[in-house]
């Protein structure tokens, strides 16, 4: 079996937002939406101040929580462990932003402008026959590209053509991406190197996105 | 839903298109363009060329900047064909009456206005630019302006607070670097004196930088704000902003005083430490040969420095020379920094003595002097250390001895230029590197302007900067002068210094002096005077508001430039790289080549012959790909000339439109090029003693003197780096808050402050140009997050958001990014700040050596705003 997963080292992620400017681009998400955030916290008091900087997006988890309450069936998990959304089946009910601890899953409900007032720009009208609004919409593991590169023959997460495009552009060389089945596959190998940890363990949700440092 | 598919798109599939992102000083980084039916949507770093792999400099990878570039080209707010001005009321808020004209009739009016300034007297035209956009543009811009005449250079870097140019001048002037690096496949210890790298070391340094981390390398972040830098680092120290220098020297005194473990060796053989100095403070030389001595311990004399007889050379101690008394140079160099002990710095810096102490030992500690590492065969020293100055250290009052300092402390242990030491490189091509030049007594050259007067440019750059890289070099013209100061002195002109006619045009390309410089009073009031400005500018902002043409040129990446980067600086350094931008679409409007532009104005003011010639020049081209000097060539044709020349023929443009770039692995031998090159012709760094600067500023004080010019500062023309108290210790006591600035990594350098992808993301990411304040010192003034404040300065205020934050020193209020817009579409809308309308231009905030402005730190008072 396969199962798609990323690895995302702490130590390494410099919070500079190329992830979420490369999701945000390639997939021509709209207005106001990012299926990768950076989350920083400073915790601590002067002097003796830390910043936590931690990239988050959808875990697509093998026990979902947003695919159990789906009520449309929109919301699967695929043979890859990717879970996906059909728009044509989401009725927008939102059942699996509630049940979703990590946040990572968005309502578009309105069509937003990127520039208000000023028409559709290329961008806008690239977007809008993407995504209709009244549906749900979360990260993907770049699932289209990832299933090109298969078909090309290639290996996701050592091809690039076949890997998320965060993981690709990271400029910190912070996100790994690939089958976490394969005991062999470079997640597989930092995960057991690292005691990788997932977020949240205690949901049971077992995310496929495992952080390092 | 249908596509509206602008002219000359492909559609219907998908392609990527290879160019590069030199969206700031780091790159270029190779790219390529994902277009989808014709659009460009994204990008990705490009490895698929020949050789790329894990060659290309940025190994596949970008930071947010480029899709700025991407969004950039379907901006509806583009201006999208030539302006004219129709309401001759000009001012802020007041409408130019834009009406739309002809290529031909906005050539013809500029080529006109210039044409009679350049037959009456050139140096009327003023002209500004952007830095970074502008590197790949020697060939035509810098052309245009030499064949013109003698213009007046108002440049954005060079003196700015975007600028760290008196590292570039110094560094230029030590170990021909145009800036310094860390050697981060081999430092074991980073201290970093305000840099925040994270944002602004672009996609490569970080990944060196996290690469390094990984294998064990320790970084040591001083620096007032808990950057994004500070954050990942091993150690943050919070230092009293503006006090850097008292730091560099006590690590100085530190190192000479109590710790003692010098590199002896790398300070006889390759710096002036061993030269003499007598009494005047000047070399001792031979009476008869006019050479400069050291003291031969052996012979108990003193002896020429290049005397192959010299067997034991002194480094310290107090001799005769004739009947005079001298010491070498680290003799007065340990006097010198005597004084600078922690103690005294700790009171200065607010950094404990004992940390001073710390950090000073790890650095000896980790340099492991005596050390040597192999490389391709070749034995190097191996210093695995680094200190990196930041732009508030390299560019602001005093810059001119933090940048020595720097300098000296990386002599001292011997790794300048070695394998995991103080690097340098530089951003030119190699047809326009200065090189490793032979200079006085034994050094590097240092280049210098003799003294002059009356004076030529607005800010006399030619009488106080004599270090500048101005007027020998045009395409440098903007280096180590105090631009700013030509505002100023245009609106206000100071006793006795007659100044040059004033300005009858002026031309400006990208950048934006109303928001860039300091106090944009003088730059206001010089440019709603002027009697023609000229923007070439993609969208309207603040100067197209007071321009009389406006030309809209392309946009990155509708673009041809070929950019041969051979000596990129430090860490990039391991590979040489030339690299192709090209359109990644057919132009969107009515819009044309900067250069283009420049090569029509050429050709309708009759010096196209002239222009050719120089363009032959500054693009490196060579035979037989020189233009000819009457025929009339555009962008496109001398870009492909150009990669044959740089090729030597091999590679033409249709190659590099299809492949992108070439990528050269260096060697060693290539890469420590600069250190062997030393060794080889026994050439010495002209440090610690920066006698020239002492020699000049002897003269300029005796010159300034016979003007009766008593306004410019004139005592930091000195040899060894002295401490002189900053100029914000002069602000009254009410303006009690530092105010620092940074820059956002999404924003660094770009002109992308227009785009709504990359304002979401500032947002998004909570990096928002706020205003940013310690909770205490917040609570202490009653003030919350998200309340409305006034920050004010002696010369300006502006009105923000407030932030709160603990990983900031309660004395100081950070303002990351640099808006403050009024009149850009977008980005007028956000409210956002810039720190630099609170910035004084004067004489007394500008650093007399290198001409830098006090504007990376400034200092205000902050209050709630009525009302909010």
């Amino acid at each position: 079996m396969t199962r798609y997963g990323m690895v995302i080292d702490l130590t390494r992620c410099i919070g500079c937002g190329s992830c979420m400017m490369s999701c945000k681009a390639e997939n021509q998400l709209p207005p106001g939406i990012f299926w990768t955030r950076v989350l920083k916290k400073e915790s601590g008091k002067y002097p003796a101040v830390s910043i936590s900087t931690v990239p988050v997006l959808c875990n697509h988890c093998e026990e979902a929580a947003c695919v159990k309450v789906c009520p449309s069936g929109a919301t699967s998990r695929q043979d890859d462990g990717t879970v996906i959304v059909d728009y044509e089946k989401c009725t927008g009910c939102r059942y699996c932003m509630m049940a979703c601890p990590y946040g990572a899953r968005f309502y578009h409900d309105k069509a937003e402008l990127f520039y208000p007032g000023q028409g559709l720009s290329a961008h806008d009208r690239i977007s809008r026959q993407e995504y209709q609004t009244g549906v749900v919409v979360k990260c993907t593991f770049c699932h289209d590209r990832v299933q090109e590169g298969l078909k090309k023959g290639l290996k996701p997460g050592s091809d690039r053509e076949a890997t998320p495009i965060c993981a690709n552009n990271c400029m910190a060389k912070a996100r790994f991406f690939g089958d976490l089945d394969d005991p062999d596959s470079e997640v597989s190998v930092l995960i057991r190197a690292n005691r990788g940890r997932q977020l949240h363990p205690e949901y049971g949700t077992e995310p496929s996105v495992y952080y390092l440092g | 839903m249908a596509v509206d598919v602008p002219r000359g798109h492909q559609t219907g599939r998908d392609t990527w298109i290879p160019t590069v992102c030199w969206d700031c000083i780091r790159g270029p980084d190779l790219i390529r363009v994902h277009k989808k039916d014709g659009i460009a949507i994204a990008v990705e770093g490009n490895i698929e060329g020949p050789g790329f792999d894990c060659l290309s400099k940025n190994k596949g990878r970008v930071c947010p900047k480029p899709f700025g570039l991407v969004q950039k080209l379907y901006n509806p707010n583009r201006i999208k064909s030539p302006l004219k001005r129709t309401n001759p009321r000009k001012g802020r808020g007041i409408d130019p009456q834009w009406v739309e004209i002809s290529w031909d009739e906005a050539l013809d009016t500029t080529a006109t206005k210039l044409k009679a300034i350049r037959e009456k007297d050139s140096s009327q035209l003023s002209v500004y630019h952007d830095s970074p956009s502008a590197l790949g543009l020697f060939g035509t811009w810098f052309s245009f302006f030499k064949s013109f005449g003698r213009v007046q250079i108002l440049w954005a870097g060079g003196s700015g607070i975007r600028c760290g140019s008196s590292m570039h001048t110094f560094a230029n002037h030590i170990h021909s670097a145009f800036r310094c690096h860390p050697d981060l496949t081999y430092c074991n210890y980073l201290l970093v004196i305000g840099f925040n790298l994270a944002v602004s070391g672009g996609v490569v340094m970080n990944l060196a930088w996290r690469d390094a981390a990984k294998r064990g390398m320790k970084t040591v972040v001083v620096d007032p704000v808990l950057t994004a830098t500070a954050a990942r680092s091993e150690e943050w120290i919070p230092i009293r902003p503006s006090t850097d220098l008292a730091l560099l020297l006590s690590l100085i005194h530190v190192i000479i005083h109590e710790i003692g473990r010098i590199d002896e060796d790398f300070l006889i053989t390759m710096t002036n430490s061993p030269y003499l100095v007598g009494q005047d403070g000047n070399f001792a030389r031979d009476r008869s040969t006019g050479k400069v001595l050291v003291w031969d311990t052996d012979a108990g004399a003193a002896k020429p420095f290049d005397d192959p007889s010299v067997k034991d050379t002194a480094l310290e101690g107090t001799f005769t020379c004739g009947n005079e008394g001298c010491k070498p140079v680290y003799q007065v160099l340990k006097e010198h920094v005597a004084e600078y002990t922690p103690e005294w710095a700790s009171k200065i810096t607010e950094v404990p003595a004992s940390t001073i102490r710390k950090i000073a030992g790890e650095y000896v500690d980790h340099a492991s002097i005596g050390s040597t590492i192999k490389l391709n065969g070749t034995v190097f020293p191996f210093r695995p250390v680094h200190i990196i100055i930041g732009r508030p250290v390299e560019a602001s009052m005093n810059c001119y001895q933090a940048v020595i300092a720097s300098h000296i402390l990386a002599a001292l242990v011997g790794c300048l230029e070695v394998p995991g030491g103080h690097g340098g490189g530089t951003v030119q091509p190699t047809y326009l590197d200065l090189g490793l030049n032979p200079g006085d007594d034994g050094m590097i050259n240092m280049h210098s302007d003799d003294y002059s007067w009356p004076p030529v440019s607005y800010d006399g750059a030619e009488i106080f900067t004599p270090f500048g890289l101005h007027r020998t070099r045009p395409h440098l013209a903007g280096l180590g002068r105090p631009g700013h100061l030509a505002w100023l002195n245009l609106t206000h002109p100071p006793k006795n210094f007659p100044m040059p006619p004033a300005p009858e045009a002026y031309i400006r390309w990208r950048s934006n002096p109303l928001l860039s410089i300091g106090d944009p009073a003088p730059v206001y009031d010089v440019l709603t005077a002027m009697p023609f400005l000229l923007s070439i500018s993609y969208v309207h902002d603040e100067v197209t508001e007071l321009s009389d043409i406006v030309l809209p040129d392309h946009t990155e990446m509708e673009r041809f430039e070929l950019l041969p980067t051979t000596r990129a600086p430090g860490v990039a350094r391991r590979y040489k790289q030339i690299a192709l931008r090209q359109p990644v679409v057919e132009p969107l409007h009515d819009t044309r080549d900067i250069s283009d532009i420049l090569t029509e104005l050429a050709a309708r003011m009759g010096f196209l012959a002239e222009y050719n010639e120089n363009v032959n020049i500054l693009s490196g081209l060579i035979e037989p790909y020189k233009l000819e000097k009457s025929k009339k060539y555009n962008w496109i044709e001398i870009v492909d000339r150009q990669c044959k020349s740089v090729t030597k023929g091999s590679h033409d443009l249709e190659w590099f439109k299809k492949n992108g770039a070439i990528t050269i692995p260096m060697k060693a031998e290539d890469i420590y090029g600069v250190h062997l090159h030393m060794k080889r012709s026994g050439m010495r760094y002209p440090i610690p003693y920066m006698e020239k600067v002492k020699r000049k500023g002897d003269d300029l004080i005796k010159h300034l003197a016979e003007h009766e010019i008593d306004w410019w500062p004139t005592n930091a023309y000195t040899a060894l780096p002295t401490y002189i108290p900053c100029v914000l210790e002069e602000v009254p006591p009410e303006y009690d808050m530092f105010v620092v600035t940074s820059r956002l990594i999404e924003f660094n350098l770009g002109k992308n402050i227009e785009l709504p992808w990359l304002l979401e993301l500032t947002e998004h990411m909570g990096d928002q140009p706020e205003i940013v304040l310690n909770t205490a010192t917040a609570a202490a003034k009653n003030i919350k997050d998200g309340d409305m404040v006034w920050l004010e300065s002696p010369v300006g205020k502006i009105k923000g958001s407030v932030i709160t934050r603990e990983g900031i020193r309660p004395d100081t209020i950070l303002i990351p990014g640099q808006f403050g817009n009024w009149a850009m579409p977008l980005a007028s809308k956000t409210g956002w700040v810039n720190q630099s309308a609170l910035t004084t231009i004067d004489y007394k905030w500008t650093d007399p050596v290198t001409g830098s402005i006090q504007g990376n730190v400034v200092k205000a008072r902050i209050y709630r705003a009525g009302g909010a």
